[in-house]
């Protein structure tokens, strides 16, 4: 794991990209913001999803219920289930067990629109002040 | 912003502080969860400065308060307090409250933070009585200790045997020239006491509290954890599941409304009620597949829609899904099974009481 090759979203989800397969998860920051996380909702169906729209997944917490957005558009083909009987998955390992789902990405331009490493903790500090 | 004097406290100890109403206040300190099993196992400090303080002092004081809430403020005692309700003509909620009878003719009326402005003009435009009221909420600080262990913290604060101390009393104590009231109160379904004092002194107070508690693991509770305390044991938040649509027949709360009292406001209004039913009342869900209810969800029986749910959470000390919620009366069976709808799916639950914790000691 190297999370300073990941890319981010304002919405506080992490993307390893590896060609055209990537993998999503929410980042340190948002599972410390959550607190614990006590239940990972995941749709029935694996549907195409847009960047920066919902797809789907609930993650829900003691303090409150959150919508998991993707940070490309593509076809997600595969879903953490782990999390379902897990969800403090999340809390422990954001960037490795604590991973949401699989995706294929359909439009590699997108990732311009995404925020490096430097500029997600620039992004959270600045949230923090 | 209004910031309590605790303020610098909960920055320093790291607290997340969020805004509830006009207040910053801590939501948590290390985690909602790991306060709120505190405060079930050991104990807990809270902040609950923002709370409203008002005095009703003077003759009719008594006559007053008698008229505009149900329970019966003649039969409390100097020395004693008792929740209540303030309510409109109409039977409905303005504000649910704690009334301590000071003295004879002096009251202490706890209200909630977010309503203190709506329930002073509404008493002040109500007083037609040889009374005074007056707000003192901005001069006063409030801390809750709660737990199994606050007793023996208290008493070490205080030099006091508290061993024969009743729930729902209260007693005077002075530190540095400062004049506070203790009771023996909460809002946890735990024993713990809360403390009143003028607002120089809370600094003071609190990190004396959090000194003493160290040894039966005191933590600093945010309001966070005071919530899902709350809802733990049953008890109803305003704004969440009663309020000024709500009466305290609905709330399930006629415990409180004392019809033999003689007269009081929306007395007549209240009695049919208790007599020939409401169209609603509050009830205790407990969901059983795995999903959390939450305010504003709907709740469905044999396909039809009978009620909504006014507070839920999973419970951290019982690990359940547990709510609050509005239902038909004619439905509110024990162990009736029920369905609430989360998101596009009908999860199953059924009817519980709803004191979902109570304590073992």
């Amino acid at each position: 794991m190297n999370k300073k090759e990941y890319k981010y979203t304002e919405t506080h989800e992490w993307v390893k990209i590896d060609g055209k397969s990537c993998i999503v998860g929410i980042t340190d920051y948002a599972q410390e913001q959550l607190e614990e996380v006590t239940l990972v909702e995941f749709p029935d169906e694996a549907a195409e999803i847009e960047q920066f729209e919902k797809t789907g997944i609930v993650i829900e917490s003691h303090k409150n219920v959150n919508d998991v957005n993707s940070p490309l558009t593509g076809n997600i083909t595969e879903f953490n289930t782990e999390l379902e009987d897990s969800p403090e998955l999340i809390n422990q390992s954001p960037y490795e067990k604590g991973w949401i789902y699989k995706m294929e990405l359909s439009d590699p331009d997108e990732i311009d629109n995404l925020m490096s490493y430097e500029e997600y903790e620039a992004y959270v500090k600045e949230e923090t002040d | 912003m209004k910031k309590t004097p605790l303020y610098d406290e909960h920055v320093s100890l790291g607290a997340k502080i969020i805004h509830f109403g006009d207040w910053l206040m801590p939501v948590s300190y290390s985690s909602m969860v790991e306060e709120h099993v505190n405060v079930r196992t050991n104990a807990g400090l809270f902040d609950v400065s923002h709370m409203g303080e008002f005095f009703v002092s003077g003759p009719q004081a008594q006559e007053f308060l008698d008229y505009y809430t149900p329970n019966n403020v003649k039969k409390l005692v100097p020395g004693k307090i008792h929740y209540t309700n303030l309510l409109t003509p109409g039977g409905t909620i303005v504000d649910d409250l704690l009334i301590y009878r000071i003295e004879e003719e002096k009251f202490l009326l706890v209200v909630n933070a977010l309503n203190i402005e709506k329930d002073f003009a509404y008493l002040k435009s109500s007083l037609k009585h040889d009374a005074v009221l007056e707000n003192k909420s901005d001069e006063y600080a409030q801390v809750a200790l709660q737990g199994r262990h606050a007793v023996k913290i208290i008493e070490k604060m205080t030099e006091k045997d508290l061993s024969e101390m009743k729930m729902f009393t209260f007693f005077y104590w002075h530190l540095n020239g400062s004049e506070m009231i203790i009771s023996r109160t909460g809002y946890t379904g735990e024993d713990g006491f809360e403390i009143y004092m003028p607002a120089g002194i809370a600094v003071k107070v609190w990190n004396t509290l959090l000194d003493l508690g160290r040894e039966y693991s005191v933590c600093p509770c945010g309001l966070g954890a005071r919530d899902s305390l709350r809802l733990e044991a049953g008890l109803p938040l305003y704004g969440n599941d009663i309020d000024d649509t709500t009466t305290p027949i609905e709330a399930d709360l006629s415990w409180i409304v004392k019809f033999k009292k003689g007269d009081f406001i929306a007395k007549d209004l209240l009695k049919a009620q208790s007599k020939e039913g409401t169209r609603r009342i509050l009830t205790g869900i407990q969901v059983l597949d795995k999903a959390i209810p939450r305010q504003g969800y709907k709740i469905f029986s044999d396909e039809k829609e009978i009620g909504i749910i006014t507070s839920g959470t999973k419970s951290p000390y019982t690990n359940k899904s547990i709510a609050m919620g509005y239902i038909l009366p004619e439905l509110n069976n024990l162990d009736r099974e029920i369905q609430v709808q989360v998101r596009n799916k009908f999860a199953e639950a059924k009817i519980v009481t709803k004191t979902f914790f109570e304590r073992d000691y």
